[in-house]
């Protein structure tokens, strides 16, 4: 069996700015032919994990290593980035220079790009490219970064907040050339805010939060342990679902009205109880990733360091602004605290989803 | 928040003024103080540091007016074609004191600086405020539709009054200098400032972003300063010929203040301000918010294959910056021919400052157009520089937006990034100085009444400048390469050249002292030797900064 | 042909053209009404921004604009502003007429703009009292009311920190404190959330949700469908100028043609579940990708419940289910993808 070389391997990668530490020990991997999403939130690396991915900056000579497509992205950058495609967030462009004019530009430096598919990218989002640049809003803007990274034929693509600033009806164009990718066997970094898109394409998801990775695999794996929630009407008295396993937090209502979160695994199970007794309306739905995620992005409140912002409304998990000028600087006790949140998939994060449903 | 229902269901008490309570400028003061707290850094530099530097050196002075002699000497300087340029008219020569020489020498350059303040103040609180969406967020308030332009003519133009009367109550310090006079060059160095403050109110309206605006009124500066440079040197000894009339710099030297002060001429800069004030008052009515009249026309969709490089990519956006600085360097060596014509002339006629210049007068126009030579080629070679300078720091401004990291994402390693840079700056660099060199050879060469062995020595003097210009790049490079947020030190050799120039036979400074600048230290004037060992060490200096460039650059972590 | 409607009433939302007769329109403006536009007209040289666009808001409402890029949401509202000078039509607020020197309005209006806006040598508290004096002239007012904005937006540890040390989240903070810090009754949100982590886009969100509950009236601009099913009362869609659909979530949802999607994930592939599924009455398309059975159907309580039904009789076994209503992207899709598409 021929051995394939993930596209992106870390394993304990560190990064400081002067005494700022941005990268922690950060383990990321992403199989080849794999969309990756890369979720955190502001200030805990995400973009400095990028930038070194992409040869800008150099990981401290302390760090563990970093392969791109089996090659260091700091010695052999250039070799490097004829096999890879970037989109940044928040894109500058030449202000003179037309869209088409940059598009063309950025794809001379990696030898020119195939022009039936920088033509047909340009129509799909309907991108106007004799406008000069300082014309563009910024979804245009965003446009042109995307065509000149997508007409590439690259195995690998990094996009950094690709979608900010698309509307939906772009955002779909964007999701279909990401399928397209898939479909041609290349991989795809997502960094993203924007959660329902992670959702929506990601296989894998890898979770940041100062500098280091706390949650990591897949969407699957991570649903497969929590539970869909299912409201149903039935022709029998719901009551007697209290005794189905896999039935959580049942409320019922008029006798026949039910609603409980479901264990994933047990769905099956659970569906054929219901039609037996005999199912007048159901719905069924799957936790979204915000659900899950969005604890990640929350500071516990025993961090006395970190500075929160804004009353506590809703108990379960404070809302705060954990970053405050540059990246934050995680002092030790803030790190105990990702030590005991560090986990990947287990079984610990079901309490932590049934609790916000229960809230 | 009980209180704030009660609030929002009618109106605050007192707010129903009526339909137009304040008018179009209603809010005007608050902008005004908003203005004032937000660029106060800016506001107190300015009028700080133009008379913090002015005055003092005008001390420097006092030795030169010692004797008699000393001062003639230095009145006869004024009377050549490059105090012409450079100075004014020259009037109050026969009787050369500190007030004449204020006038004469200094008068122009406050004027630059202080036109220079104006624009860059008023662009930047117009213009800019729309970029940023602040205007936007102003004009939905209770403000009236010209209030914000109002504030930021008042503002603009309350700070080059200010930095006027500073300069006028500092020159008020030397007892030499006549009070009323003084307080007379503050006046004049304000109104030109509000003249040209207007220019710069204009520009905001017709251009599209705020570097276009700039570039527009910077063009209209030029424009001001050339035509009075052309008049003033075509008629030396007081009354310039018409085309400095043209120019509120040439009506700021027309008042012959600390001499002969006359009122009038002043007149016509106020009036000049306030036609441009209002048009850009008018205007700003016009226009939507957010956009210029002058539209911007579609491009091409397809690159040229010139843009297809690196070093076309750096050609296609410097191109203009040079022809704009070239341009400059080669139309005022284009104009010394029509001084030196008249220098000849001069000379034939006052035997007595030939005397005094210590040559006979045929000899004498070689010698002086050798002598003037070699500030010519230094302004030139300055001028490019600038070019270079600016476009070299397109680099820095690449990189700090993050269109640096996007190229060097792509397989181009990044010595050929900055590789690209500085040999396409550089070698339009080394053209541009010769097409300019060639331009002043050129006139020379043609004028009869100068012998036939002074073109050739300004070709080489000429020459002698082009090491300077490739330790600019070297400089430039290294910095804004090496450590992009010191790339604002590669002006100080200019500042350091400029100092050396004017004062440095004043303030006696040894001779090893030209060494701190590229531009000092190779002798740039024909008639003095050719000395290789300079040359030698500049260029030697310039490779190790390349070397260095590079290095650095392509070890660092990418600042964006 | 055009859908729009909305009426307070809450009757379903209806088809209207451009006419003058359209629906509501020929009553004249009622006092309810914060924001009444009608028939707005703007132009740039050849292209028209605004084509006859009518817009009304009740009091009240937090009210959704969405549309693509180039729709014209951003020059509405600068036109309801009177940043932009339009060649045809009328806007009342409060209904009255709105023109350029109607200080009295523009103070009852607060806008937070898509780009922050903030001035950066001033400290926060600098701020928001700079731009609430556009306002206010009162100080002492002044004074309590960018108290009660820092406190609202949750800024009190940063009164005195400059903008360059905020980081992006509490800068968006900042920007609407100075819109809102003035107490307005009518607050115009353009795109506040872009690029925004979602810690600090549920605090926004939360603090719209509390400036509706306080009485103000709100319009705020966004792509993100999700935000908007969340938070907004009535949502408008616009495309090229003008306004496609207008009614409340559940409207607008049912004017599209699909009422859920159903994703079964079996454990084995198998045609003959397909053609079952297919066979339901309320299906409108059903396919097999890989182990996934994905299901289209229309509007209907059962639908779900039919397809568990048709799973459990064929006997076949699978692993989970999923229902997604269809959400406001749909609907997006389907009314503005259609017509560019034309």
């Amino acid at each position: 069996m021929s051995q394939t070389v993930d596209a992106i391997a870390t394993q304990g990668l560190r990064k400081s700015f002067g005494q700022v530490k941005a990268l922690d020990g950060l383990d990321l991997t992403v199989a080849q032919g794999e969309i990756a999403g890369f979720l955190g939130p502001n200030g805990a690396g995400k973009s400095t994990t990028i930038r070194l991915l992409l040869g800008l900056i150099r990981a401290d000579k302390d760090s563990g290593p970093a392969r791109v497509l089996g090659q260091d992205p700091w010695r052999d950058a250039v070799e490097l980035h004829k096999r890879l495609a970037y989109v940044p967030g928040d894109v500058s462009l030449w202000p003179t220079l037309t869209g088409g004019e940059t598009i063309d530009y950025l794809g001379s430096l990696r030898g020119g790009l195939d022009a039936t598919k920088r033509d047909a990218l340009i129509e799909r989002f309907e991108l106007d490219p004799t406008r000069k640049n300082r014309t563009y809003s910024k979804g245009n803007r965003q446009k042109v970064a995307l065509v000149a990274a997508l007409a590439a034929d690259a195995e690998l693509y990094l996009f950094d907040e690709p979608t900010s600033g698309l509307d939906p009806l772009m955002e779909a164009v964007f999701t279909g050339c990401l399928s397209e990718i898939k479909a041609a066997g290349a991989t795809v970094l997502l960094s993203s805010h924007i959660l329902a898109e992670v959702e929506k394409t990601c296989d894998t998801v890898t979770i940041i939060r100062a500098g280091r990775a706390v949650e990591s695999g897949t969407l699957a794996d991570m649903r497969h342990l929590t539970r869909s929630q299912v409201e149903v009407v039935l022709r029998g008295p719901a009551a007697a679902l209290a005794r189905v396993s896999g039935v959580h937090n049942l409320q019922v209502s008029d006798a026949v009205r039910a609603s409980f979160a479901c264990d994933n695994a047990a769905l099956e199970a659970v569906m054929a109880e219901l039609v037996e007794l005999g199912i007048e309306s159901l719905t069924c739905t799957p936790p979204s990733l915000e659900e899950l995620f969005l604890s990640h992005y929350s500071v516990p409140a025993a961090a006395p360091s970190q500075l929160a912002a804004g009353p506590d409304r809703h108990g379960a998990g404070r809302r705060s602004d954990s970053e405050s000028g540059p990246a934050p600087a995680q002092p030790a006790s803030g790190s105990d605290q990702n030590a005991s949140e560090r986990h990947s998939s287990s079984g610990a994060n079901a309490p932590a989803v049934a609790s916000n449903e229960e809230a | 928040m009980g209180a704030a229902t009660d609030v929002r269901r009618a109106p605050a008490p007192g707010v129903r003024r009526g339909a137009a309570g304040g008018g179009e400028l209603a809010g005007f003061w608050k902008l005004v103080r908003g203005a004032v707290r937000q660029n106060r850094v800016r506001l107190i530099i300015w009028v700080l540091a133009v008379p913090g530097v002015t005055v003092p050196a005008i001390s420097s002075y006092s030795s030169i007016f010692e004797t008699r002699a000393g001062a003639q000497a230095r009145a006869a300087i004024m009377a050549t074609p490059t105090g012409s340029v450079f100075g004014g008219p020259g009037y109050g020569l026969d009787n050369y004191d500190i007030g004449a020489s204020v006038a004469n020498e200094l008068l122009l350059w406050l004027n630059l600086t202080v036109a220079l303040a104006g624009i860059l103040l008023v662009i930047h609180m117009t213009r800019r405020e729309e970029e940023t969406g602040r205007l936007e967020l102003v004009g939905a308030a209770a403000v009236g539709r010209r209030a914000p332009l109002a504030a930021a003519l008042a503002v603009t133009g309350a700070e080059v009054v200010l930095i006027g009367l500073a300069m006028g109550l500092g020159c008020m310090v030397y007892p030499e200098l006549d009070k009323g006079d003084c307080l007379a060059f503050g006046l004049i160095i304000a109104v030109t400032g509000l003249a040209f403050s207007g220019v710069g109110a204009l520009a905001a309206q017709l251009a599209s972003t705020a570097r276009a605006a700039g570039g527009l009124a910077a063009a209209v500066l030029g424009v001001a300063f050339l035509l009075r440079a052309v008049g003033d040197t075509a008629q030396v000894q007081g009354d310039s010929a018409w085309a400095s009339w043209l120019s509120p710099l040439g009506w700021a030297n027309q008042t012959r203040v600390f001499v002969d002060l006359r009122w009038w001429p002043v007149l016509l800069t106020l009036a000049f301000a306030a036609a441009f004030g209002l048009a850009a008052w008018l205007l700003a009515a016009r226009r939507d918010e957010g956009s210029g009249l002058l539209a911007t026309r579609p491009g091409p969709a397809r690159a040229p294959k010139g843009l297809l490089s690196p070093s076309g990519l750096v050609w296609r956006r410097t191109k203009n910056s040079l022809f704009g600085w070239g341009g400059g360097a080669l139309v005022m060596c284009l104009a010394m021919g029509p001084a030196i014509g008249s220098m000849g002339g001069y000379l034939e006629n006052n035997p007595a400052m030939a005397q005094m210049l210590g040559v006979d007068p045929a000899a004498g126009l070689d010698a002086m157009v050798e002598g003037f030579s070699g500030v010519i080629v230094l302004y030139s070679a300055m001028l490019v520089g600038a070019y270079v300078i600016t476009q070299i720091g397109t680099l820095r401004a690449d990189e700090f937006a993050g269109l640096t990291a996007r190229c060097l994402a792509e397989p181009v390693a990044r010595g050929r990034l900055l590789g690209a840079t500085e040999i396409t700056v550089g070698v339009s660099a080394l053209l541009g100085m010769s097409v300019a060199g060639l331009g002043y050879f050129a006139v020379v060469a043609t004028d009869s009444s100068v012998g036939p062995d002074v073109a050739p020595a300004i070709a080489g003097s000429v020459l002698r400048a082009l090491p300077a210009l490739i330790a600019t790049v070297a400089l430039a490079s290294f910095l804004t390469a090496g450590f992009p947020r010191l790339a604002a030190l590669s002006w100080a050799p200019f500042a350091y050249a400029f100092i050396h120039m004017l004062v440095g036979n004043i303030l006696g400074l040894p001779d090893w002292a030209r060494f701190f600048s590229q531009f000092t230290a190779v002798p740039l004037a024909p008639n003095t030797d050719f000395e290789w060992a300079p040359a030698v060490g500049v260029l030697a200096v310039s490779a190790l900064l390349f070397y260095a460039a590079h290095r650095r650059f392509a070890t660092r972590d990418l600042l964006a | 042909m055009t859908r729009t409607g909305g009426q307070p009433d809450g009757a379903a939302a209806t088809e209207a053209e451009s006419q003058p007769d359209g629906i509501g329109q020929s009553e004249g403006s009622r006092p309810d009404h914060v924001v009444d536009v009608k028939d707005l007209v703007k132009r740039y040289k050849e292209v028209v921004a605004l084509d006859h666009f009518d817009l009304s808001i009740d009091k009240g409402e937090i009210f959704g604009l969405l549309g693509p890029n180039g729709s014209g949401k951003t020059t509405a509202i600068n036109c309801i502003l009177q940043l932009l000078t339009y060649s045809r039509g009328e806007i009342k607020l409060w209904g009255e007429p709105m023109s350029p020197t109607r200080y009295d309005l523009k103070r009852r209006i607060g806008l937070v703009p898509q780009q922050v806006a903030v001035l950066p040598e001033l400290s926060v508290t600098e701020n928001i009292d700079y731009f609430c004096s556009l306002y206010v002239d009162d100080k002492a007012r002044r004074r309590r009311l960018v108290g009660e904005a820092i406190e609202f937006t949750g800024l009190e540890r940063f009164a005195k920190f400059r903008p360059k040390k905020l980081s992006g989240g509490l800068v968006r903070r900042l920007n609407i404190a100075c819109g809102i810090a003035h107490q307005p009754s009518l607050i115009l949100f353009d795109e506040p959330t872009v690029a925004v982590d979602p810690q600090s886009r549920n605090a926004i969100l939360e603090g719209i949700r509390r400036l509706g509950a306080e009485g103000a009236t709100v319009v705020y601009t966004s792509h993100y469908m999700e935000e908007v099913e969340q938070l907004c009362t009535r949502i408008m869609i616009m495309d090229a100028g003008r306004a496609v659909a207008v009614g409340t979530n559940a409207e607008l949802k049912s004017m599209v043609g699909i009422g859920e999607r159903i994703r079964v994930e079996l454990d084995f592939p198998d045609d003959a579940v397909l053609a079952a599924v297919r066979a339901l009455p309320h299906t409108q398309h059903a396919s097999l990708s890989g182990q996934t059975l994905k299901v289209a159907c229309a509007p209907g309580a059962r639908n779900l419940a039919d397809v568990v039904e048709a799973l459990d009789r064929a006997d076949v076994s699978y692993g989970r289910v999923f229902s997604e209503p269809p959400t406001l992207n749909d609907v997006f899709l389907e009314l503005t993808g259609a017509e560019l598409r034309d």
